[in-house]
């Protein structure tokens, strides 16, 4: 049987994982080494380092946004554009975060801060530290709308299977990159699918597979490993406008181009 | 007053540029130019612990004594105080080094790449328990 991108994409994304993982001595957790909810249920609960990943087509090994040790990311490889996204990739582009606009879902997990999950029976809730804002899954069972609003940071909706937390993703509104170094962008017809499972009870696997058939020819995959901070840890306070003195002052450029 | 200078070098920022960009808000490529490296050595005149990043203020004596003030845009107060860092750690007064790469638009704004003091201490990098 042939082969769907999507199947190619996510081998070469798992396999240089398990080569991390077998070098460090990482293996999945069995079932009863996990924190649970009191339904049965992984128990997510907790504030995570992440690997800070700049340009999804390159990997992270090792560090962690905020100072941890163990994080990672292994990428699927290169973006396949299609004419129209490598269009907009190479043209004029506003960096629009530098102007304290929304990071977008995807770019909003690729920065340096932690993020902190807060899990209910019926919902997953994501706070990120960057810009202060939240990201609510609701895992009650229902399904997406038909008409879904356009949004910077989607509509989701999360489901178990087994142990692991799978979020669908939707309804983005195509102004946001999916990173920022690589400034790759992001159409309206963007969908994503995250997988969060537990590799032990203080490490987690992230597998994010974003599809966007209008920009990419080919799903782009990036698994992760994220780390538990300290339990004393707290999310700090975080102004875009506070002092964002390259915009008060007139440094930004009016746009950014990038290279193919 | 200590002997204030600017010099250039390509090589230091070649070297230095994947660690700004990596801690940005913004993208670093499109506010300041990787092709314009610059060290500025000065006094710390006013250090502003905000977010979404910190800016150092350097006032800055050639030798032929004209006199320049630069700005210098570091990390976020966020990173720096889970590594230990604090708005205290760099004053009013201090004799710095920074290297770092200038502003597309303006002359006299830097991207801060690495911060040192007047003894080599660097600042702002790694933790700050393990002073380098």
């Amino acid at each position: 049987m042939r082969m769907t991108n999507q199947h190619t994409s996510l081998i070469k994304a798992v396999i240089p994982l398990l080569l991390v993982l077998l070098s460090t001595g990482v293996t999945a957790a069995s079932s009863g080494d996990i924190p649970r909810l009191a339904d049965g249920k992984p128990d997510f609960n907790g504030i995570w380092d992440r690997p800070r990943v700049g340009n999804m087509t390159q990997d992270v090994i090792g560090s962690c946004g905020s100072g941890s040790e163990g994080c990672s990311s292994i990428s699927s490889g290169p973006m396949k554009f299609t004419a129209e996204g490598l269009a907009v990739h190479t043209g004029p582009k506003i960096d629009y975060p530098a102007r304290c606009l929304p990071w977008g879902y995807t770019r909003a997990y690729h920065t340096t801060y932690p993020i902190m999950y807060v899990q209910t029976p019926d919902v997953f809730a994501i706070l990120f530290e960057s810009n202060n804002i939240f990201h609510i899954v609701p895992t009650d069972g229902r399904e997406h709308p038909e008409e879904v609003e356009l949004t910077w940071m989607g509509k989701s909706v999360g489901r178990y299977e087994g142990d692991t937390l799978v979020i669908d993703s939707r309804g983005f509104n195509g102004l946001s990159w999916l990173d920022n170094g690589g400034e790759h962008p992001a159409s309206t017809e963007m969908r994503m699918e995250e997988r969060i499972r537990h590799l032990d009870a203080d490490r987690l696997e992230y597998i994010i597979t974003i599809t966007d058939p209008r920009y990419y020819e080919e799903p782009i995959v990036n698994t992760r490993v994220f780390v538990r901070m300290d339990p004393q840890t707290e999310l700090y306070e975080y102004w875009c406008m506070e002092n964002n003195k390259v915009l008060l002052e007139g440094l930004l450029p009016d746009t950014v181009t990038s290279e193919e | 007053m200590k002997r204030l200078s600017i010099a250039v070098t390509a090589l230091l920022a070649y070297l230095l540029i994947t660690p700004a960009t990596l801690l940005a808000h913004h993208s670093v490529g499109g506010t300041f130019d990787a092709e314009k490296p610059v060290s500025v050595e000065g006094v710390v005149t006013k250090v502003e612990w905000f977010n979404p990043h910190i800016w150092i203020y350097v006032s800055v004596t050639a030798a032929d004594g004209s006199n320049a003030e630069y700005q210098c845009e570091g990390s976020s107060p966020n990173s720096l105080r889970r590594r230990g860092w604090s708005k205290d750690s760099l004053k009013q007064g201090d004799n710095i080094a920074v290297e770092g790469i200038l502003s597309r638009s303006d002359p006299y704004s830097c991207y801060a790449q690495v911060v040192r003091l007047e003894d080599g201490t660097r600042l702002f990098s790694g933790s700050a328990s393990e002073l380098r």
